[in-house]
C-alpha cells in the first residue's frame, strides 16, 4: 500500500497525463509494451521501406516467379514474379495509413457530432437518427457501395470506412456527455461560475477522451481489416498499389503450390491487428479507474 | 437583515407520457417536488432544512443556485431576483451563493488536482495570475484543516472527510454570503461528521456566512442550526427557533422525526412514534393535509382543508406549524 502511494505521488509530480497517471505508467503495462513494440516495428518498416533491402514492389522478374522463400528472395516471388518481401513491407504503408486516417478522422468528426448531440436537443433528435440509419447498414456493404460510386483509390477507401465508423464514435461521445452532464462535479463547476467553453474544456473533454482513445484503437484495427477485406474482394485499393488485402487475394489462386504468397501478408495483417488491439486493451485497463489493478 | 427570501417557490417536474398515453390524451402529469414554500434566511444565520428522501428539500437548495429553474415563485438574494435573471446575469451573483454537494467522491473532477479544483472559482472570477491563485488556494486549504503541501494531489488520494473539506474550500473561495449545504455530512462516518460540522461552525463565526443546511436527520441539524424548517412532500410543515422546535414540536410529523433520534441516555424511556406506510406520490399528493395518510391524530377535517402554516406559541423566537390541531 505504501509503495503504491509513493509511486502515484512520484507519478503525479513527474508525469504529464491527468489524474496522476504518467506516460511511464502507461508504457509499463505489459500488453501495451508488447503491442507497442510490434507497432513500432510496423511503423518503422512502413516509413523506412525503401532502405530495408526492398526492390520496386511493381518490378517483374521471370526468375522470381513462384519461387519459395530463400536466403536470396526472403519471402519468395509471386505468380508474375514480383518480390513478396518488398510488397509486404510497402503494404504496411497502406494498412497503417488507412488505419490511422480512419481512426483520426472518425474520432474528430464523431467527437464534434457527439458533443453537439449531447448538449443541443434538436441536433440530438435529428443527427442521431441519421446515425442510427447509417449503423443499420453493414460497414463492408456501405464501403463497397461507396467505392462503386466513386472509384477505387486509397482516399476513397479511407472515406468509405470512416463513414461507417463515425456513428459508433458519435454515439459513444454522446452517451458519455449525457452521463457526465449529470455528474456532481460538472454541476459543481457550474455553481462556481464556470463559463460553458471552459466547462467543456476542463471537465467534459478530459473525461471523454479516455474511452475515446480506447475506441480509437479498436477503430484502427477494424479499419485495417476492412481495408484488407475490401481489397480482397477487389473493391479496395487499386490493383497496382501493393496492399495486404489484394496480395492475399492474388495468392489465393495458387495457394496449393505457393502458400507463401498468402502467409506473409496474412501474418503481417494479423500481427498488426493484434498489436493495435493489445494497445487498446492495455489503454482501457490503464485509463479506466474501474479496471485499474491498484 | 434578510439575506435570502424565498416566496411561494414551486418546482414541478413534468412526467413523460408514453406514446399510448399521449394518443389517449391522458392529462400531462408532473411531480410536485416543491409545492409552494416560503423561507427567509438572515445574514450569518443557519437555517436547517429537514425532511425524508423525496420531500423536495434538495430541490429547494438546487433552485437557489439555479441548478433547477423554479416553476413558480421568487427567490431574492439581497434584493436581486435570482429566479428571473438571465443565466448570464445570474453568473455574477454566483459569487454570493455557493453550494456544497452531498457526495464528496462525485463532486470533485477525478482529473483535477486540489489546486485546480479549488482554484476554478477564483479563475472564473478574474484571478488569472497563477501565483496569486495558488497562494489563495493554499490559504483556503489551510482554513479547512488540510495541509497546504497537499494541493497538488488528486481527489483519489484523500478520504471522504478530506474531500468534503476540499469541497468546502472551493465554496469559500469567492467569499460567499450564503452557502447551501446539501446533506454535506450524510456520506461521512459519524466521527468525521462531527469534525466537519465543527469546521462549518468555525468558518461561519470567522466569515459571517449564512448557511442553508439540508439534512434528513434532526440530530445533525440540532448542533449547527439557529432555526429549523421541517419539510414534508414539498411543503413546510413546521418552522421554528431551534430550541422551541426541539423543546415542543407541534406537528405530528416533527414529533415522529424527533422520536426517531437516538438518545445516549438509556434511563430515558420515550414512546417512539412509528410512522406507517410510505411517502405518498408527489404526482398526486393527498387532498387537504398532505400528512393525513400517515398521521396518528388524523380527523375528517384533514382531508377537506389544507392547514395553513400559522404562528403558535413559542418558548423562544417564533414558531409556526401547519396542523389543524396544534395550539
Amino acid at each position: 500500500m505504501n509503495a503504491t502511494v509513493a509511486s502515484t505521488t512520484v507519478a503525479s509530480t513527474t508525469g504529464s497525463a491527468p489524474d496522476g497517471l504518467s506516460l511511464r505508467d502507461v508504457l509499463r503495462h505489459p500488453t501495451i509494451m508488447i503491442g507497442g513494440s510490434i507497432m513500432l516495428i510496423m511503423i518503422a518498416a512502413a516509413l523506412l521501406a525503401p532502405w530495408l533491402g526492398t526492390v520496386d514492389p511493381q518490378s517483374l522478374s521471370g526468375a522470381r516467379r513462384l519461387k519459395p522463400p530463400s536466403t536470396d528472395i526472403w519471402f519468395g516471388g509471386d505468380m508474375v514474379g514480383r518480390d513478396v518481401y518488398s510488397r509486404t513491407i510497402y503494404g504496411a504503408r497502406i494498412s497503417l495509413m488507412v488505419g490511422l486516417s480512419v481512426a483520426a478522422i472518425s474520432i474528430t468528426i464523431g467527437l464534434t457530432i457527439g458533443l453537439l448531440a449531447g448538449f443541443v436537443r434538436w441536433v440530438d433528435a435529428i443527427v442521431m437518427r441519421v446515425m442510427d440509419g447509417l449503423m443499420a447498414i453493414p460497414s463492408i456493404l456501405l464501403a463497397v457501395a461507396l467505392i462503386a460510386l466513386t472509384g477505387a483509390s486509397v482516399a476513397n477507401v479511407i472515406l468509405a470506412i470512416t463513414l461507417s465508423e463515425v456513428p459508433r464514435v458519435s454515439r459513444l461521445v454522446r452517451s458519455t456527455v449525457l452521463s457526465l452532464k449529470e455528474r456532481p462535479f460538472v454541476e459543481a463547476a457550474i455553481v462556481v461560475g464556470t463559463p460553458f467553453p471552459a466547462l467543456l474544456w476542463r471537465h467534459i473533454l478530459p473525461n471523454t477522451l479516455a474511452p475515446l482513445l480506447v475506441q480509437g484503437s479498436y477503430i484502427f484495427a477494424a479499419a485495417v481489416l476492412t481495408e484488407a477485406a475490401l481489397s480482397f474482394i477487389g473493391a479496395g485499393t487499386p490493383p497496382e498499389v501493393p496492399s495486404w488485402g489484394n496480395m492475399i487475394s492474388d495468392g489465393r489462386l495458387v495457394f496449393q503450390i505457393a502458400p507463401h504468397l498468402v502467409i506473409f501478408p496474412g501474418v503481417a495483417l494479423a500481427l498488426t491487428v493484434l498489436a493495435v488491439n493489445m494497445i487498446g486493451d492495455g489503454l482501457r485497463d490503464v485509463l479506466d479507474p474501474n479496471f485499474r489493478a491498484r | 437583515m434578510t439575506l435570502l427570501q424565498i416566496q411561494d417557490l414551486k418546482k414541478h417536474f413534468p412526467v413523460r407520457r408514453s406514446a399510448m398515453e399521449w394518443l389517449k390524451r391522458a392529462p400531462a402529469q408532473s411531480v410536485h417536488a416543491v409545492d409552494g414554500i416560503s423561507l427567509d434566511i438572515a445574514a450569518g444565520e443557519t437555517l436547517g432544512l429537514v425532511g425524508e428522501s423525496g420531500c423536495g428539500k434538495s430541490t429547494v437548495g438546487r433552485s437557489i443556485v439555479r441548478l433547477e429553474d423554479a416553476t413558480a415563485g421568487t427567490i431574492n438574494l439581497n434584493g436581486a431576483p435570482i429566479t428571473t435573471l438571465s443565466r448570464g446575469a445570474f453568473r455574477s451573483l454566483r459569487k454570493d451563493v455557493q453550494f456544497v454537494f452531498q457526495d464528496p467522491f462525485a463532486s470533485l473532477n477525478p482529473r483535477m488536482t486540489v489546486a485546480q479544483a479549488v482554484g476554478e472559482p477564483l479563475l472564473n472570477f478574474g484571478m488569472t495570475d497563477p501565483v496569486e491563485r495558488r497562494a489563495r488556494v493554499a490559504e483556503l486549504i489551510e482554513r479547512v484543516g488540510l495541509r497546504p503541501d497537499q494541493i497538488d494531489r488528486f481527489p483519489h488520494e484523500f478520504s471522504g472527510g478530506q474531500r468534503q473539506r476540499i469541497g468546502i474550500a472551493r465554496a469559500l473561495g469567492l467569499n460567499p454570503k450564503l452557502i447551501v449545504l446539501d446533506e454535506p455530512v450524510s456520506a461521512l462516518d459519524v466521527s468525521v461528521q462531527a469534525q466537519v460540522i465543527n469546521l462549518l461552525i468555525r468558518l461561519q463565526q470567522e466569515f459571517g456566512i449564512a448557511y442553508l443546511f439540508i439534512a434528513h436527520d434532526l440530530a445533525v441539524v440540532e448542533h449547527i442550526s439557529d432555526r429549523v424548517a421541517v419539510m414534508y412532500l414539498g411543503k413546510i410543515v413546521e418552522i421554528a427557533e431551534k430550541r422551541s422546535l426541539f423543546a415542543r414540536p407541534r406537528h405530528p410529523y416533527t414529533q415522529a422525526l424527533l422520536s426517531a433520534v437516538p438518545v445516549a441516555d438509556t434511563d430515558v424511556r420515550r414512546d417512539k412514534i412509528i410512522l406507517k406506510g410510505d411517502l405518498p406520490s408527489p404526482i398526486n399528493p393527498p387532498s387537504g393535509c398532505r400528512f393525513r395518510t400517515r398521521c396518528p391524530i388524523v380527523q375528517s377535517i384533514c382531508a377537506k382543508e389544507e392547514p395553513p402554516l400559522r404562528p403558535v406559541s413559542a418558548a423562544v423566537g417564533t414558531h409556526s406549524t401547519a396542523c389543524h390541531f396544534a395550539e
